[in-house]
């Protein structure tokens, strides 16, 4: 793969390890971002925002601390700015209950690369056609409602299907993760 | 309807963006109320979020990430956030993850679905110019929305996200709704997607294969200029055709894929396929027509006939799929062709092969059938059906059951070579019969 070569301590004042620990939370960032909008489709941008107050205030960060509780505050700040953009009727939350969620996501079990890793393995023991159906939904981006038909099932049995694939990988990642810090 | 069955629905509605504000209000209502229930909303967020970072449909884009405007709101915003691209660039290079920050002009972004090379991580955002592949495939996802997967050995230039050229071997690409209008070229010929699924082979010789699964395509004989001349061909579902600008375009009368979305294989020596060709002697209103083999395919559930998405081939309720069919090629056929009793097929084998047929229980036998081949303890079945469809007119099912139609299986060992099979049957109503099915296994020894 081609690269530029400038060295990584061109960049005053951050250190690799709080690049790295950036990189790292991408995934967390996003599914915590997502989870405070009610939804992903715009959750890119606001991570996008998130990541440059980050970098900004990369000084201020004590390596002491956890960084995801540290950068959910960021988050939560960002998500609040995109809220007030968009009119009341388009949002999913309200104040009330990005405050209630936002205090849910006490961190996470290991940084987003551990959970996208042991996502990875959960889904390798999902049986053949959940995962069929997964790489319709999230690979291909086919609506539910298309793979439903497509299923000859109903819509809401197939939302269902969904709804109870994602909850077994779930606790299959909380499990991996668990069993990962005890060894 | 229960509580939590209700807070399915409202939380899909709402993860797919699809949620009335009634539900929107009845959502909130129930998570202001109950823990649990917040608690479950954040699992499935947060596995829906992983889920969609992880198959790529997330990738930060770059542009963002990297400010490339000409018009920059601050010296100091501009100078970070290239620092910040820059950091995160490398430590995903030495992490092994490609290309986040790499110029524009040094390629076309794409975001990788698949890869056989583990330098290409699930979901990285990359920029390539040209893909050379000589063993393993990958599988990519351009700006455009238009995904190509490529099986190597293969060559191909990305010009635009809406432009690929082909040099030499095969890709399959899913157009899909968003860019209807996409172009593959090669020296012999110009393909316009008009929303579809289609494949291109160049083979070494140069001329150009063009297979369409779904939807249809623009087939053009001048690549290269700036606006397509008029078609040659216009190819729909199940049809395909050979450019040679040399001796001009004939039908393709078979291809090789693999996987339920038929990736197309000309050119891969490996796997070697059992069937390497199959043709007939009918003249079809689609003169096009084209059979498509796909490579160690057969097994629950295998789509059966061109252009029915329902039915596949399945085991008979409640028992395995016969292991001896397991992993044949198998021939996805036609469904009007059950009622063309004097179509001829001839199928080219590589090697000696078990050559499998399995006919509808409920017709006689034909005389090709009960010669040439052997009658098995063996059974498949295909469906479910459309109730609408003829074919299972005359099958009675409990209300609200699935309706499948039940074949014997027939077999017959053969050497390497041609084998003619006949038509399905000469009843007058043979239109109310399913056609039959094809595969073949190789020998061992």
């Amino acid at each position: 793969m081609e690269s530029t070569s400038p060295s990584i301590t061109e960049a005053p004042g951050i250190s690799p390890d709080f690049a790295q620990h950036l990189i790292a939370s991408q995934s967390a960032l996003y599914a915590f971002i997502a989870s405070l909008m009610g939804g992903v489709s715009e959750a890119n941008d606001v991570l996008q925002e998130t990541n440059l107050k980050l970098w900004n205030k990369a000084s201020e960060y004590d390596p002491a601390q956890p960084f995801l509780r540290w950068a959910y505050v960021f988050a939560r700040f960002e998500v609040m700015a995109w809220r007030k953009k968009q009119s009341r009727s388009r949002l999913v939350l309200d104040d009330e209950l990005v405050s209630l969620i936002a205090s849910d996501w006490n961190g996470t079990n290991g940084d987003s690369t551990q959970q996208i890793a042991a996502l990875e393995g959960c889904l390798e023991k999902l049986p053949q056609q959940q995962r069929e159906l997964l790489d319709a939904r999230y690979g291909r981006g086919e609506a539910v409602q298309d793979i439903a038909v497509r299923q000859c099932r109903t819509e809401n049995a197939m939302s269902a299907l969904f709804y109870r694939v994602r909850k077994s990988l779930a606790e299959c990642i909380e499990l991996t993760l668990r069993r990962e810090a005890h060894e | 309807m229960n509580d939590k069955s209700r807070f399915v629905t409202l939380c899909n509605a709402v993860l797919e963006g699809q949620a009335t504000q009634a539900e929107v209000a009845e959502f909130q209502e129930t998570l202001r109320n109950d823990p649990a229930y917040r608690q479950a909303y954040r699992e499935q967020m947060k596995i829906h979020a992983y889920l969609t970072w992880q198959h790529g449909r997330a990738a930060v884009d770059e542009s963002l990430v990297i400010s490339t405007s000409q018009d920059p709101p601050s010296t100091a915003r501009t100078r970070s956030v290239s620092l910040l691209g820059l950091a995160l660039s490398l430590l995903l290079i030495a992490a092994g993850v490609t290309g986040w920050w790499l110029s524009p002009s040094r390629g076309i972004p794409l975001v990788v679905i698949s890869a056989t090379d583990m330098e290409l991580a699930k979901g990285s955002r990359i920029y390539r110019k040209q893909i050379d592949i000589t063993q393993g495939s990958l599988k990519f996802r351009l700006d455009s929305g238009a995904e190509v997967e490529a099986i190597g050995p293969v060559q191909l230039e990305l010009v635009s996200d809406m432009l690929v050229r082909v040099v030499q071997g095969s890709v399959t690409v899913d157009v899909g709704d968003d860019a209807v209008g996409f172009q593959v070229e090669t020296t012999e010929a110009q393909i316009v997607d008009l929303g579809t699924r289609f494949g291109v082979s160049v083979r070494e010789a140069g001329e150009t294969d063009v297979v369409v699964f779904e939807g249809a395509v623009d087939v053009h004989s001048n690549p290269g200029q700036s606006k397509p001349t008029s078609p040659v061909v216009n190819l729909k579902e199940g049809e395909a055709i050979r450019v040679d600008k040399r001796s001009g375009s004939k039908r393709l009368t078979s291809v090789v894929v693999r996987g339920d979305r038929d990736e197309v294989l000309a050119g891969n020596k490996d796997p070697a396929p059992v069937i390497i060709n199959i043709t007939d002697n009918g003249e079809h209103k689609r003169k096009n027509r084209c059979y498509s083999v796909r490579i160690g395919g057969l097994g629950p559930p295998t789509k059966s006939y061109v252009g029915l998405g329902l039915p596949k081939w399945r085991p008979l309720k409640g028992r395995h799929f016969p292991d001896a069919m397991s992993g044949s090629d198998v021939v996805l056929m036609y469904s009007q062709d059950r009622y063309h009793p004097n179509l001829e097929y001839y199928v080219e084998l590589s090697v000696p092969s078990r050559l499998f047929v399995w006919h509808d229980s409920r017709l006689n036998p034909p005389e090709w059938l009960t010669h040439d081949f052997q009658k098995t303890e063996m059974r498949l079945r295909s469906g479910p059906w459309a109730p609408s469809n003829d074919i299972i007119s005359s099958i009675e099912v409990p209300e609200g059951e699935d309706i499948y139609v039940e074949y014997e299986v027939w077999q017959r060992d053969v050497p390497a070579g041609v084998v003619t099979l006949g038509g399905n049957d000469n009843r007058t109503n043979s239109l109310r019969f399913a056609m039959y099915g094809i595969a073949a296994k190789a020998l061992e020894n």
